[in-house]
């Protein structure tokens, strides 16, 4: 395994991942946290990012994932060199390498942008009331659950399809219906797709009363049954994905 | 030998499913932005221009310039599998017409498109049962401006999958053009920035929105300057390109 991560490295070498991750990082935090902040909102600004984040997050990390998989399995697709690779390599074991390694660049791109909150809290904006440790370890917790879904998903997709633009095509319309339904109160179509569990796992409910502009925010209860979904849901595509890969016609 | 060309992009694409995301995708903001739409029709008051903002909202600052970003990753990447390039730039036709040809291959999607996405918006208005006329003459008109503004998005992709190797890099690039159209569409500078033209045209954020009838000469003038530039830019990268 440690040699097939090293030949991952190899080929991802001049390819810039890393820069592309830390590129996006910095947009998904700029748009986060740009922006004039009222008095009001300052002192409730923990309880703002959390109920924030989320949707931030529905639109930026499936879009990372998207990426990273497509650009991570076409290297392989180019000039046949997973039919070279599969015949020196355990297929099952390649499909982990390559899943392992687009998973670490990922959470790369998770603990800034988790860090990169915190860091605005406590050292730009100075929000007001104490740091919610426990709220933002479960955020980070709630972050990383859907997007290990979604990624395994579209990695699947790109190890088996040769063409690049299908983990794009599955992506969108997977991240579309995940952040729409995020507007709805429907359950069902919440929790249709992996994309739609950010919005499942959100922890804060938000009030905002035009006319005083102020926006309030309530605790909602966390529904562990949803993040107990969500990995089983990451499980049975893992064991299906990595299967259909190991059966798939060169 | 235009024609000529843009039939042979015509044959390329024959059998190739990407176009068949452009008809998937808006009927996802479509379905779902019509139930959030009926879910808020308190605070949604203006019928069917409440109903257009939800439909497209999305579709125009996310989804569009994603899929505008593939759609030309993906011509280019025609061409550069198996050195297409080289063959094709050995053959007697004109390099510049060779880039108008793909552009006129990506109007020719962005506009059907926009015609389908209007198409939608109509049914979802007839089926919930909005009573006033649907505003045939304005969905014309952010059907045209969405698609030219569209089509200048597509001429800068095009250049920039002409210059990258990678599939995956003018994506994202869409992608961030997309994000940086909605700062500018904020900083109300939408009718100028080329990535912010198309939901500027689509209307898709009624409230920031001031393009008016008297802005629509500007708004068209825009876009015809971008297309020129963009268009001579790519003819002079493909004009200039090694064999």
């Amino acid at each position: 395994m440690i040699a097939l991560w090293k030949a991952e490295y190899q080929k991802t070498k001049r390819r810039y991942l890393l820069t592309f991750v830390l590129g996006m990082s910095a947009v998904a935090l700029l748009w986060a946290l740009s922006g004039k902040l009222s008095e009001d909102a300052l002192e409730k600004g923990w309880y703002m990012q959390l109920y924030q984040m989320p949707l931030t997050n529905a639109l930026m990390l499936p879009i990372m994932a998207m990426l990273l998989t497509s650009r991570l399995g076409d290297l392989e697709h180019k000039n046949g060199m997973l039919k070279q690779l599969c015949c020196m390599v355990e297929r099952g074991k390649l499909y982990d390498a390559k899943l392992l390694y687009g998973l670490f660049l990922m959470l790369v791109g998770i603990l800034i942008q988790w860090l990169g909150i915190i860091a605005n809290g406590l050292f730009w904006r100075h929000f007001g009331g104490g740091f919610l440790l426990k709220e933002y370890v479960l955020l980070l917790l709630f972050t990383i659950a859907p997007t290990l879904a979604i990624y395994v998903l579209l990695h699947t997709v790109a190890m088996y399809c040769v063409r690049p633009a299908v983990p794009y095509i599955v992506g969108i319309i997977g991240e579309f219906l995940g952040v729409l339904s995020m507007l709805l109160p429907y359950t069902a179509l919440i929790k249709g797709t992996p994309w739609g569990y950010y919005g499942v796992l959100m922890m804060i409910r938000a009030e905002y009363d035009r006319q005083t502009r102020i926006s309030t925010y309530f605790y909602r209860e966390i529904d562990w049954a949803g993040f107990a979904e969500i990995i089983i849901i990451t499980i049975v595509i893992y064991a299906v994905g990595r299967s259909c890969f190991c059966r798939k016609e060169m | 030998m235009l024609m000529r060309l843009y039939k042979a992009e015509k044959l390329k694409l024959r059998r190739s499913p990407v176009w068949l995301v452009f008809i998937v995708v808006p009927a996802v903001p479509a379905f779902l932005g019509t139930m959030n739409y009926l879910y808020n029709i308190e605070i949604l008051s203006s019928e069917w221009y409440s109903l257009w903002t939800q439909h497209t909202l999305f579709t125009s600052y996310f989804f569009l310039p994603i899929l505008l970003g593939l759609y030309c990753s993906y011509l280019i990447r025609l061409e550069k599998n198996n050195r297409n390039l080289t063959k094709m730039l050995t053959l007697p036709v004109s390099r510049k017409d060779f880039f108008l040809a793909k552009l006129l291959s990506a109007g020719k999607i962005i506009f059907l498109t926009e015609v389908w996405i209007g198409l939608l918006f109509l049914i979802s208005g007839k089926l919930i049962g909005i009573a006033s006329k649907p505003p045939i003459g304005e969905l014309l008109i952010w059907c045209v401006f969405g698609a030219l503004g569209g089509l200048v998005m597509a001429a800068i992709q095009l250049i920039i999958s002409l210059y990258c190797d990678s599939f995956a890099l003018p994506v994202g690039i869409s992608f961030a053009g997309g994000l940086t159209g909605l700062v500018a569409m904020a900083k109300d500078a939408g009718h100028m920035y080329p990535y912010s033209l198309m939901a500027y045209g689509m209307f898709s954020n009624n409230n920031k929105q001031q393009l008016t009838a008297e802005g629509y000469p500007q708004f068209v003038l825009v876009c015809i300057w971008y297309l020129v530039v963009f268009t001579v830019i790519g003819a002079m990268i493909m004009e200039r390109k090694e064999v």
